[in-house]
């Protein structure tokens, strides 16, 4: 299908992506409930198109106030995102074919738009626009759950990505001073602009520390909201460490770090959601990994394992999704045993945990193999143990913990109806494109970066990954049936928000109850005084004050009299 | 079993059922193979045929037994941000479609 | 129909004015008769429309007629923003004994103000009176609408002190009858208009009356010919008495405070077509005769330097805006808490009047044009809201932004011009005046007018509280305002939006008015020397 047979479509090429979706999340917002589903598919299938068939280059270079601005960047790293994002998109939205929540609707296709635009984005500006409007439109996902805790888990969520965005645009105006461009291409850490541009890609890709942002909000959005968000925010930042510092050494052990930590809290978490909101952070670890050893292999396992990445991390969410549709919780101890009544959900799950988990036919198998041989390559064997470690860990989470104890364990006693069939067909797709990755890893690396030089299927990789993982399972069934298992349990897990929840909030509170002291005997003073001075007023100029009768022909004509004599002795004098 | 459930259910019951065998039997393979095949190994300690093997055991004990005293040092009761937190409410029933099979 | 060529006294003049030909020398076209016509046609469509009777042909003739004015006024504004004047003599008749018609940018200015609000607000008025008239006065409603129309384009049209006076009485007349409509939904509207007709009389009284010692000591009505001949005798008493009269008269029609009692009950109690037309035009009007008697008629030099008015009138601009404000503030009706906000804004005005510089004047002219069409706005909601709750009180309308977000958004887009948020038109005329104050150096007048705005905030914000954060009435009709209100509200809101963004076309014309005015009587005591 080349653009000259279709003379309306290529059109299509001067309009940069992104704005293919705010006219289109206009019309959501005025379009009848029926009509919005297929607008929601259709559209990102149409951007997708575009984005296939868009030629490289700079393609809408635009000077604004001084300012070199580039709309749309096309080149094979930012295609590939867009590409991603744009399909998971369609899947998404597929998903949510029965949503006729208007506010989620448009965010949804908002913050899409978004996240593809700042990915085209040329230079810092346009960079930094785009990504508070993924903040501000993500946030409506959270809120759409319509209770006081979503309210505040969005309120809390929505400072920390605007900060990242501040953080943006003064690394950018700096940046700017310093070298008298606005360009948005690799740079190199040391002036106070690229740490600050640094810091800000480290929160939205959830640095540790300044990760809880993610676990906090997505088991917070709605069912349909978190597969949208587990797509966009995170990877964004990733595409943004790659296109400005890949290579940077200091990603790597903060890489390390990433994939390592959130296994122990996914493990006993026990809300579903928040399991893979974990998980989903040791994953970036992978890809932050990558963009750390910058070499060309690594750079392009970041791409691959990030476009593997949402596209089973969506399944995963979806398959959860679709059980908290159907039972109202997404608890671990509340659920099990769902396969019986929810069998097609069951066995796509499972594609999911096994893509994630890295086994041989499935998609992770043949992206996250290639950050590994990147850090072998480099000779990195810390951080290369860190990843095995986290890979065989992956699996105690993701692939066992999500299927097993929702799917079957002990029979939660739970009969719910299988998902509806959007849904199925949403997860359906995605989990075939789960595969054919895994079979014919050839489509996906023919996208990548850089021209790709792996083969994952040697005898001795396929050996070894299916050691890892069998013996890693093994490992987990002794513990079960010895009752070394972590298991269930409700509660709350402490992590950095606590600092900001708890300890920030106590501290604060101590010392303003210290100036409260001082404050409220200057206050009693000021206040009656105040009281005096409004009474004063009042008693003039409220409702029954002298100054608003309204009955007043004498007063006025009095006033009249007054005006008058007032004018002529001035008038006179003068 | 009494319940009428779909084939498909009834499938993977089946391999429920027998997944602790099929699990030994693979594990066992791969260990084998792995010693029988030339691991191409770059790391220290790979080219042991039962490095990987290891390796997931050794991984999986580690976080199972760290994440235990993560939960007794971290863990805290559901209400613990408050009883409006989204962790301690329920999911709005109204933006769901919570229905069970019709047996 | 003649005119007559003044060539001798254009000559050597910076600023012309245009005068129409004498009809031996050309054919009169309709377009020379426009500054009689802008007038003439809502006039005569008036009796037109009472003859006719029929209450299905009323709206339309008065809405023809309404836009025709607004065409005409806006020709007439675009001929003289260059800073030239059309001269129109009514009948042939060359002043100063025929009356003179006299176009600058600053009635013309005016004039599209009061057409084009006239327009907006007609098709909203076509419902709202519907839901608050009954039937059979429908008629007579729009007969009175244009005689009050035509009574305001009129004042702005005319260069004849007297001809002012009659047609300030005619719009004044068709008012009271009006604002006594309102009756049909609220009794105190009758005592209310009766209030309005003994006070708005007893202005105009004042007003002729000092029109009276002009003429006693200059013989003439003519305004630039009696600019021209008060400033040759600086010294005479009765020219000062008249003086004072005229301040005091016209000061009572634009409710300067503390003249402003007739004003709050009279946008209170009116139907609300009629309290968003007056709120955006009539005082506009009177402010605009203010203007022309301080600047043209006497000029500025007589009547700031000489008189010392300034000192009689910033003060009560400023006790305009502080005490209207505060009282606005503790007003539980809203139609009061705008009224009552209407007088501390014509308060901005009057101090853009007594600085006495070109950009204060410019922004107190300005101020005329942003003032209207945020305080239409603002009426035509709360039309809206009495149309679906049924009354104005605060305690109607609680939570009425829930059912009734159109309406309700542009509710808040009007409050925050009030305020004067920057985007928002009521910014720009505010931003001018304390532009003014700076450049005079009056800095504490400058944060004089900032803290008057912070009162604003705190009555708007009331309303927004009300509207938005109390729980909606079980007992209220829960559904939207028609389209037919709601597509003029959002007209009028859209257009608070756009002159607070591109300000170039109002601040333009205002300041070529300013400029006019500034300038003031000299010039136009040389042109209008040319009827002589």
């Amino acid at each position: 299908m080349s653009p000259d047979t279709l003379p309306a479509l290529s059109a299509l090429s001067a309009l940069p992506t992104a704005f293919l979706f705010l006219p289109g999340a206009l019309l959501a917002a005025v379009l009848p409930a029926r009509l919005r589903p297929p607008l929601l598919v259709g559209l990102p299938a149409l951007a997708a198109w575009q984005v296939w068939t868009l030629p490289e280059g700079r393609l809408m270079p635009l000077a604004l106030m001084g300012l070199e601005l580039e709309l749309m960047r096309v080149d094979r790293l930012s295609r590939i995102f867009a590409l991603i994002f744009t399909l998971i998109a369609v899947l998404g939205n597929l998903y949510a074919w029965h949503l006729r929540d208007r506010v989620q609707q448009v965010a949804a296709l908002v913050y899409a738009g978004a996240a593809i635009g700042a990915v085209f984005a040329g230079d810092l500006i346009t960079l930094f626009l785009w990504w508070e409007g993924t903040a501000i439109a993500s946030v409506f996902l959270i809120w759409a759950r319509r209770t006081e805790g979503a309210f505040h888990t969005g309120m809390r969520y929505l400072v920390v990505q605007v900060l990242s965005g501040v953080l943006l645009l003064a690394g950018a105006a700096l940046y700017w001073r310093e070298t008298g461009s606005l360009d948005f291409t690799l740079m190199r850490l040391g002036s106070p602009a690229t740490w600050l541009i640094f810091l800000a890609f480290g929160i939205k890709a959830a640095f540790p520390l300044l990760h809880n942002w993610l676990q906090d909000a997505y088991p917070a959005a709605t069912v349909t909201g978190t597969v949208i968000l587990s797509a966009f925010t995170t990877k964004l930042a990733i595409y943004a460490l790659a296109r400005g510092f890949a290579g940077t050494e200091i990603l790597i052990w903060i890489g390390a770090v990433m994939t390592v930590f959130p296994v122990f809290f996914a493990e006993v978490e026990n809300d579903m959601r928040r399991v893979l909101a974990y998980s989903l952070n040791n994953q970036l670890g992978f890809m932050v990994v990558g963009i750390g050893i910058g070499s060309e292999m690594a750079l392009n396992g970041t791409a691959a394992h990030a476009f593997a990445h949402i596209l089973y991390k969506a399944l995963l969410f979806m398959s959860v999704g679709a059980v908290l549709y159907r039972t109202g919780t997404a608890r671990a101890t509340e659920l099990g045993g769902l396969y019986r009544t929810m069998p097609l959900t069951a066995i796509l799950a499972v594609i999911g945990a096994v893509s994630i988990s890295g086994v041989p036919l499935f998609s992770g198998f043949v992206t996250k193999s290639m950050v590994l041989s990147a850090a072998s390559d480099a000779h990195l064997w810390p951080v290369w143990g860190a990843l095995v470690f986290a890979s065989a860990a992956v699996l105690s989470h993701s692939g066992i913990k999500i299927p097993y104890f929702i799917f079957f364990a002990h029979d939660s006693g739970r009969r719910p109806a299988e998902a509806p069939r959007h849904m199925l067909l949403a997860m359906g797709l995605t989990a075939a494109m789960c595969i054919a990755i895994g079979l014919a890893p050839g489509l996906l690396y023919a996208l990548l970066p850089y021209p790709v030089e792996y083969h994952p299927y040697s005898g001795y990789h396929v050996v070894g990954q299916m050691q890892l993982l069998l013996f890693g399972v093994v490992a987990f069934a002794l513990a079960m049936r010895f009752g070394l298992h972590p298991g269930e349990k409700r509660g709350t897990l402490l992590d950095s928000d606590w600092l900001y929840r708890r300890a920030a909030p106590a501290v604060l509170g101590a010392a303003a109850a210290l100036v409260r002291a001082i404050w409220g005997a200057g206050a009693a003073a000021v206040g009656a005084l105040r009281a005096a001075a409004m009474g004063f007023i009042r008693a003039r100029s409220g409702p029954e004050g002298r100054l608003a009768h309204v009955w007043p022909t004498g007063s006025m004509v009095e006033w009249l009299a007054i005006i008058l004599g007032v004018m002529l002795v001035v008038v006179y004098l003068a | 079993m009494s319940e009428n459930l779909p084939p498909l259910a009834r499938l993977l019951g089946l391999v429920e059922r027998h997944f602790l065998k099929a699990l030994a039997a693979g594990a066992a393979l791969a260990l084998g193979a792995g010693f029988a095949i030339d691991m191409h190994a770059k790391a220290p300690l790979e080219s042991f045929g039962g490095f990987y093997a290891l390796a997931g055991f050794v991984s999986l004990s580690t976080v199972l037994i760290v994440a235990r005293l993560l939960r007794a040092l971290l863990g805290r009761q559901e209400d613990y941000y408050g009883r409006s937190a989204v962790n301690a409410e329920q999911y709005p029933a109204d933006q769901l479609e919570v229905r069970d099979r019709e047996p | 129909m003649s005119g007559q060529v003044a060539g001798d006294a254009l000559a050597g003049h910076a600023a012309g004015v245009v005068e129409t030909a004498t009809a031996a020398e050309r054919a009169l076209g309709l377009a020379d008769h426009l500054p009689v016509l802008v007038v003439l046609v809502p006039f005569l469509a008036a009796p037109l429309v009472v003859l006719l009777g029929a209450r299905r042909l009323a709206w339309p003739i008065t809405f023809a007629a309404a836009f025709f004015s607004l065409a005409a006024a806006l020709s007439l504004l675009s001929g003289v923003l260059g800073g030239d004047a059309i001269s129109y003599h009514i009948g042939g008749w060359a002043p100063p004994l025929g009356i003179e018609y006299r176009i600058d940018a600053a009635n013309a200015f005016v004039m599209v103000i009061v057409s084009a609000i006239a327009v907006a607000i007609l098709p909203y008025a076509r419902t709202s009176i519907a839901a608050e008239i009954p039937a059979r006065q429908h008629v007579l409603f729009h007969a009175l609408f244009l005689l009050a129309l035509a009574g305001l384009l009129g004042v702005a049209a005319t260069g004849d002190a007297f001809n002012l006076f009659v047609f300030l009485e005619i719009s004044s007349l068709a008012t009271y009858v009006l604002v006594a409509m309102g009756a049909y939904r609220d009794k105190r509207a009758l005592t209310t208009a009766f209030n309005y007709l003994l006070m708005g009389t007893t202005g105009a009284t004042f007003f002729v009356i000092g029109i009276g010692f002009l003429y006693m000591s200059t013989g003439t009505l003519n305004m630039a010919d009696l600019a021209q001949l008060i400033a040759q005798q600086p010294g005479n008493r009765t020219i000062h008495a008249g003086f004072a009269f005229i301040i005091v008269g016209m000061g009572l029609k634009v409710a300067m405070y503390p003249l402003h009692l007739w004003l709050p009950g009279a946008y209170t109690y009116a139907p609300s077509a009629v309290s968003a037309f007056l709120a955006a035009t009539a005082t506009k009007v009177a402010v605009y005769v203010l203007l022309r008697f301080l600047f043209t008629v006497f000029g500025p030099q007589y009547t700031f330097e000489a008189a010392e008015l300034t000192w009689v009138i910033l003060p009560l601009a400023l006790l305009a805006m502080f005490a209207a404000s505060f009282i606005a503030i503790f007003q539980v009706n809203f139609k009061k808490m705008l009224a009552y906000s209407s007088i501390a804004q014509i308060g901005y005005m009057l101090l853009g009047i007594a600085m006495l510089s070109q950009t204060a004047l410019t922004g107190a002219i300005v101020h005329l044009f942003n003032h209207a069409i945020t305080k239409a706005t603002l009426f035509m909601v709360i039309g809206a809201y009495v149309l679906r709750a049924g009354g104005a009180f605060y305690r109607d309308i609680e939570g009425i932004g829930r059912v009734m977000p159109w309406t309700s958004a542009a509710g808040v887009i009007g409050g925050l011009s009030l305020i004067g948020v920057p985007g928002t038109a009521g910014f720009v005329s505010k931003w001018l005046l304390v532009q003014g104050a700076l450049e005079k150096g009056w800095w504490w007048m400058a944060l004089l007018v900032v803290a008057s705005s912070l009162l604003a905030v705190v009555y708007v914000w009331k309303g927004i509280e009300t509207a938005y954060l109390r729980a909606p009435r079980e007992d209220v009709d829960r559904r939207e305002a028609p389209l037919t209100m709601l597509v003029p509200i959002w007209i009028m809101a859209l257009s608070t939006i756009w002159f607070g963004l591109s300000a170039e076309w109002t601040v333009g014309a205002a300041g070529t008015a300013a400029e006019a005015l500034m300038s003031g009587a000299s010039q136009l005591l040389i042109s209008g020397g040319a009827g002589h």
